[in-house]
């Protein structure tokens, strides 16, 4: 096991190396003179030469590659162009708490109720309650969240008036059972996309225990069927589901974007737009590494967590 | 659950005298098709997606008023105006009827999101092939590239590219001045990397199989095998790769459009149309948002609809 | 309830069932009907689809998800279990019967370590976790595991297919049931498993005394376990009796025929073919108003086309279901053979090593092989899996190359080490024929495609040329025109191997390596494939490599033996000298572990412990470990000699031949 997560931390660090040097010649490439961009069109030729001179852009293609690989290194990535006394991380780290506050509400929201509605439409299988939850589950994950968003502020917010349909900063000075008024309807949206693809993997990991051989000598042994899901199947159903939603972290960072412009909460997106809108580069990169740190923590916690639960797949990931 | 609980061993010897008859009457391409149209889902999604094909198709010329220029002062004096008998949507920020611009949203859309799929489902599964089939160092080095591109938050990236490329004298140069000819190439670089995941593994699993031996026995070339012995053998999960990456894509133009990097305006697209208007929300109003949104919804589930049934009908 | 039946351990009665495929029930059993008595042991065979599995799980109530009894009773211990509740059929599976599965490896949980599986059968009867956990362990001493401390902390994963199916009887002993269903049980292990496997079951069954159900599709394995044998045929006992005298005097059609579709022993085939059964199984669910072997029979007349045929009461308990049990007898026997003797011209030298790189480790996989073909012959390659027969294969074939050193010679040129080098003859000269068609066979191309692009690439002919070649090839291997235009998955098992022979003999080859070609296939299909391959040899004077793990077909189609043990060649000889005299102590245990068809009793040889890997061989002779005649001091440090007994014949081992024949004749 050691060897295995050994062999595993390493590879997730060649990992973030590539898709930090991915993003790195991304930046580099595409934009003709950063300096110009952020500053504007009507800036004087003497200030962007300043700039450039300031943040480094007349250093040579590796000097700058280096100091963004140091960066990383050291977690210190410097200033941001745009607010030049912030530095970068100060000024992510404020909105990336807000960000991860909403996934985790959705998280707790959704996890339970997903698991079970999989577990439950596996039992009963083919028949209407399982055609039900997997058209919804279908429906949810299909949906792109800023939608479901919309729709829901409409329905909840506007026409019910159960919860607020915008955020509102008001809701800072409130207690975290306050916020839950003005949180209520972006977790939701949220916790709903989730719930698509959990409740898919749970049910279709579920099935696949019930079909295998040795759920049927559990079930000869004379076990009953809630034993034989309990002690069975359950453990060997988790896996994908796990696998499912470490990714689906990954990809909330992306589908969290959309919720919070809907709501107009102060989290990442605000800041990652606004960087990419001004060609604050240093944010912008930062901003995307850290989302893609953020999901490759979540797969590696993953895969360690089903090396645990199935010893068989610690084998094969430790051979692959 | 005894009694309900599948039991594939004791069926085997069964179900493979079953599998015989099935195949001498029918090939097995026609009774996908049969399978298929028995699916509810897949019908529903069809006809979902025919509508808006055909909306997009048809345009201005079935629209009950213009999408880009007519303002109604006579019905409605100070726009928005909730629905009425005259616009059934209501109308926008400036006047125009929304229905007109629903109908006429699917246009960019349907044009964009689908090609960027079947790009990406090109240039993935040639990715593909190639580290399944070679293996090695190839597979090594690329694998860790793909890694790297899957952690990499498909939006985020997307906002990343498409606006840097504003500026980009790069772009421009090599003619890249229809904005939506870039959406399709930044949404195909995206998926490519999982297209390439998903056919390197099925091809891992044909390469092995005894077929590709004997090809190699007869002194087949890599070229030849790989794309005479192995391409028809994985059609299936290709043609579910599609469908499953057309979901996504039109999930992820339409997220672009409405963070306002993807499709621009004029276009009446529904995910700017919705970012346009979302500020109404506080103030009621409810109809700039809401129809659009229910276009979205639509189209995204019955695409779904039809990726899930091909889905289960291949992996039968 | 009579008194009678409630003494019986199974008793099924009239069993019909069905699988419900669209809405349509399609008939799987059609009035089934026996009884195993306590203690008894019951056999029932048949080819794949005759229904023995499914009548196997019925025994518990288990079907399909789409299975339906649509009639009849099953009584267990007097129990009829058709009538049973949810909570009684628990209790029932609970107590009083269990299951031994066919696939050891997947019918135990790989997420859960064997103790808390095993622990758990206990633990539901009622005991207490100490008390279950002192019964694992008890339970684990019973079927002879020897450290059963070391196997409980152990995942499935982990363990040998034989260990596994040892810890699956454990826990199906567990509750000391009055009937134990073997489903297949030894199905996929190696002969010397499967005697081991076998042996532990007839001792523990004298020792619980629990009445037996065992479905094999082996019929030596039916005969040295059952005292009685059902025939099953489209969802029907055929014939029924005690097994001796079903398999010494068969009375139904089908039962004759396969018996007669096996090599028997000292068969071979310059002596006759082997008797085949025409056609195939009906379909599943087909309507079958008269005698079900009616299309196939060869001895069918009017009536049978008319009537369902009465139970033929022959002796007490053996009874056929057949118009004309009297007319069994003049079926014909054995089909004299044609067939050309192997020549003496080598066409083939082989001296081969292959190493193979494992995380860094080297693992020997064939370490000096060294043997040769001649023209018309065929070399039977046999050996428990893991031997090297495959990679040997291989490495013949050019598909990895040898390691340097190695040396391949084909009509006294050398060959280049892999195929990517060799010339267009050379690739021609040698093809394969797999064990299974389905993988063997591209599933998208049609039969004519899939034989015109190797006479093509092979020959190097015109379009014109390689159709008359195909239409050619066709007709030798009885594949019909109509068989062209299909793909693979629109043939039987049987026309798929044949289309798969037609392609490895497309150029003409002058070897062919034959991997398992027949063990996928049933006996009746194997017999007429076995036959076409001795027929193609002989008239093209092709030379076979055939590997098999069936000394049964390996005595009836070879010329001479090669016997490999952990990648190195153990003894080679004729087929004679191997199964007629002085054998290597490996060669002997091997022999020994077959299951008899003619109910001899063989005198079994054991081999202790598992195959070692052959990452880390053992010192010495490799086989030390395992040897039941090893001399301590000699053969775990020294390299044993190869000597040659008698022309041809060759052994690797340190005792003497002499010695060594002395040894084997005193058993």
């Amino acid at each position: 096991m050691a060897r295995y997560i050994v062999r595993r931390v390493l590879l997730s660090i060649v990992t973030l190396w590539l898709l930090a040097t991915i993003v790195f010649l991304m930046t580099w490439v595409l934009p003709s003179d950063p300096a110009r961009l952020i500053l504007g069109a009507q800036a004087p030729e003497q200030s962007v030469a300043a700039f450039r001179l300031r943040v480094g852009l007349d250093d040579s293609f590796f000097a700058q590659y280096f100091r963004l690989i140091k960066g990383l290194v050291t977690f210190d990535f410097g200033h941001s162009w745009k607010y030049e006394t912030y530095e970068v991380w100060d000024y992510l780290r404020t909105p990336l708490a807000k960000t991860s506050k909403l996934a985790i509400i959705a998280m707790i929201i959704t996890a339970p109720i997903s698991i079970l509605a999989g577990l439950i439409a596996a039992k009963f299988r083919d028949r209407k309650l399982d055609r039900g939850i997997v058209l919804v589950g279908l429906a949810a994950s299909s949906i792109p969240e800023f939608v479901t968003g919309a729709l829901l502020a409409v329905v909840f917010g506007l026409k019910l008036e159960w919860f607020e349909p915008v955020y509102s900063t008001e809701a800072e000075k409130l207690s975290l059972w306050g916020q839950l008024s003005y949180l209520m309807l972006p977790a939701l949206a949220l916790a709903l996309a989730y719930f698509g693809y959990i409740a898919r993997m749970m049910r279709a990991g579920t099935i696949r225990a019930l079909d295998s051989d040795y759920v049927r000598t559990a079930t000869m042994k004379g076990l009953s069927s809630t034993q034989v899901m309990s002690r069975h199947v359950l453990r060997n159903a988790a896996a994908p589901t796990i696998t499912v939603m470490s990714v689906q972290i990954g990809y909330l960072v992306s589908g969290i974007i959309g919720v919070e412009l809907v709501f107009n909460y102060p989290g990442f997106s605000r800041v990652l737009l606004d960087a990419a809108i001004d060609g604050d580069l240093p944010v912008l990169q930062v901003a995307v590494i850290v989302s893609a740190l953020i999901y490759m923590v979540a797969t590696l916690m993953a895969d360690l967590l089903i090396a645990w639960l199935n010893p068989r797949a610690r084998l094969e990931l430790g051979a692959s | 659950m005894t009694d309900t609980t599948n039991l594939p061993a004791a069926g085997n010897e069964a179900s493979d005298v079953l599998q015989r008859s099935l195949t001498e009457r029918k090939t097995a391409r026609r009774e996908r098709w049969r399978l298929l149209r028995r699916r509810p889902g897949f019908i529903i999604g069809v006809v979902i997606v025919g509508i808006w094909v055909f909306c997009a198709i048809a345009g201005d010329r079935i629209t009950p008023y213009d999408p880009f220029t007519d303002r109604d002062s006579k019905y409605c004096a100070r726009p928005p105006c909730p629905p009425s008998g005259a616009h059934w949507f209501g109308t926008d920020q400036i006047g125009r009827d929304i229905m007109s611009r629903v109908m006429m949203g699917a246009r960019d859309l349907l044009l964009v999101a689908p090609t960027a799929a079947v790009l990406a489902l090109i240039t993935g599964s040639v990715l593909g092939m190639v580290m399944g089939y070679y293996r090695g160092w190839v597979d090594n080095l690329l694998s860790r590239v793909v890694e790297a591109f899957l952690a990499l938050p498909v939006v985020m990236v997307g906002i990343l590219v498409l606006t840097l490329s504003r500026s980009s004298d790069l772009l421009s140069a090599i003619s890249f001045d229809s904005r939506n000819v870039l959406i399709i190439y930044v949404v195909a670089l995206l998926f490519t990397p999982i297209v390439a995941r998903t056919v390197r593994a099925t091809v891992l699993g044909e390469r092995d199989l005894d077929y590709v031996v004997s090809a190699r026995l007869r002194g087949e070339s890599n070229l030849f095998i790989m794309t005479r012995e192995i391409l028809p053998n994985i059609t299936g999960p290709i043609v579910v790769e599609l469908t499953v990456r057309i979901g996504y894509s039109i999930f992820t133009v339409a997220t672009l459009s409405f963070l306002g990097v993807g499709i621009q305006r004029p276009s009446p697209d529904w995910g700017l149309a919705i970012a346009e208007s979302r500020d109404l929300l506080p103030a009621d109003q409810w109809w700039p948002v809401t129809f659009p949104a229910l276009a979205i919804a639509t189209l995204v589930v019955a695409v779904n609809l039809i990726a899930d049934s091909i889905q289960t009908v291949y992996e039968r | 309830m009579t008194i009678t039946t409630s003494t019986l351990a199974l008793d099924i009665k009239d069993l019909e069932l069905a699988y419900v495929v669209r809405g349509i029930n399609r008939p799987v059993l059609r009035g089934v009907s026996f009884s195993i008595k306590p203690g008894e042991a019951y056999g029932l065979v048949g080819e794949s689809g005759c229904g023995k599995s499914t009548t196997a799980y019925a025994a518990l109530r288990y079907m399909p998800r789409n299975g339906v009894i649509t009639g009849g009773h099953i009584l267990v211990d007097g129990d009829d279990i058709t009538a049973m509740n949810r909570n009684q059929l628990r209790e029932f599976r609970m107590h009083k019967a269990s299951m031994v599965y066919q696939d050891p490896g997947t019918a135990l949980n790989p997420t859960l370590k064997i103790s808390k599986q095993l622990v758990e059968a206990f633990t539901i009867l009622g005991q207490s976790r100490d008390h279950a956990h002192a019964s694992a362990i008890a339970a684990l001493q019973r079927v002879q595991i020897a450290d059963p401390d070391r196997v409980m902390g152990r995942y499935p994963h982990q363990l040998s297919g034989g260990m596994l199916q040892r810890v699956v009887i454990a826990m199906a002993l567990a509750c000391d049931p009055k009937l134990l269903v073997l489903d297949e049980p030894t199905t996929g292990l190696d002969a010397t498993v499967e005697a081991e496997v076998l042996d532990l079951v007839r001792n523990l069954r004298s020792e619980t005394g629990a009445a037996i159900l065992l479905i094999a599709h082996n019929l030596g394995v039916i005969r040295s376990m059952c005292d009685r044998v059902g025939v099953m045929y489209a969802g029907k006992i055929v014939e029924e009796g005690d097994a001796s005298e079903v398999f010494d005097g068969p009375k139904h059609p089908y039962t004759v025929g396969l018996l007669r579709s096996l090599p028997r022993r000292g068969m071979h085939k310059r002596h006759a073919a082997l008797a085949t059964i025409p056609g195939s199984l009906p379909v599943l669910g087909s309507d079958l108003p008269t005698c079900v072997y009616v299309d196939r029979c060869p001895i069918v007349s009017d009536v049978c086309r008319n009537e369902v045929p009465p139970i033929a009461q022959l002796s007490s308990g053996h009874y056929t279901r057949c118009h004309h049990p009297d007319q069994v007898a003049k079926i014909d026997d054995l089909v004299p053979a044609n067939l050309r003797d192997a020549g003496d011209q080598t066409v083939l030298q082989m001296e081969v090593s292959k190493t193979f790189r494992q995380s860094g480790h080297d693992v020997p996989a064939l370490v000096g092989v060294n043997l040769s073909l001649t023209d018309g012959e065929t070399l039977g390659l046999v050996g428990e899996s893991g031997s090297g027969k495959t990679t040997l294969a291989k490495a013949i074939l050019g598909v990895h190359a040898g390691d340097a050193g190695s040396r391949l010679t084909l009509d006294q040129h050398e060959l280049a080490s892999k195929i990517t080098k060799r010339s267009t003859d050379d690739k021609r000269a040698m093809q394969i024929i797999f064990q299974n068609p389905d993988s063997a066979l591209n599933a998208s191309w049609t039969v004519r495609n899939i034989l015109q692009r190797s006479v093509r690439k092979l020959t190097g002919k015109n379009k014109i040329d390689a159709d008359a070649r195909v239409a050619i090839l066709a007709e030798h291997l009885r594949l019909s025109p109509r068989h062209l235009d299909m793909k693979p998955s629109q043939l039987s098992g049987g026309l798929k191997q044949r289309v798969a022979i037609a392609r490895a003999f497309a150029g003409d080859p002058r070897i062919v390596v034959c991997d398992e070609p027949t063990s996928a296939l049933d006996v009746s299909v194997q017999a007429a494939i076995l036959n076409l391959l001795a027929e193609l040899q002989s008239e093209q004077r092709t030379s076979y490599v055939f590997i098999s793990h069936d000394l049964g077909v390996v005595r009836y189609l070879a010329d001479r033996i090669a016997v490999m043990y952990l990648g190195r060649i153990m003894e080679v000889g004729t087929t004679d000298q191997i199964f007629g005299g002085v054998n290597h102590p490996y060669t002997e245990a091997l022999l020994s572990a077959v299951p008899n068809l003619d109910g001899a009793p063989s005198r079994r040889i054991k081999l202790a412990g598992e195959i070692p890997s052959p990452a880390n061989p053992p010192s010495g002779c490799v086989f030390h470990p395992r040897c039941p005649r090893a001399i301590a001091g000699l053969c775990e440090t020294a390299e044993p000699p190869v000597v040659e007994v008698s022309v041809g014949h060759a052994i690797r081992c340190h005792i003497p031949p002499a010695e060594l024949r002395a040894l084997q004749s005193a058993n």
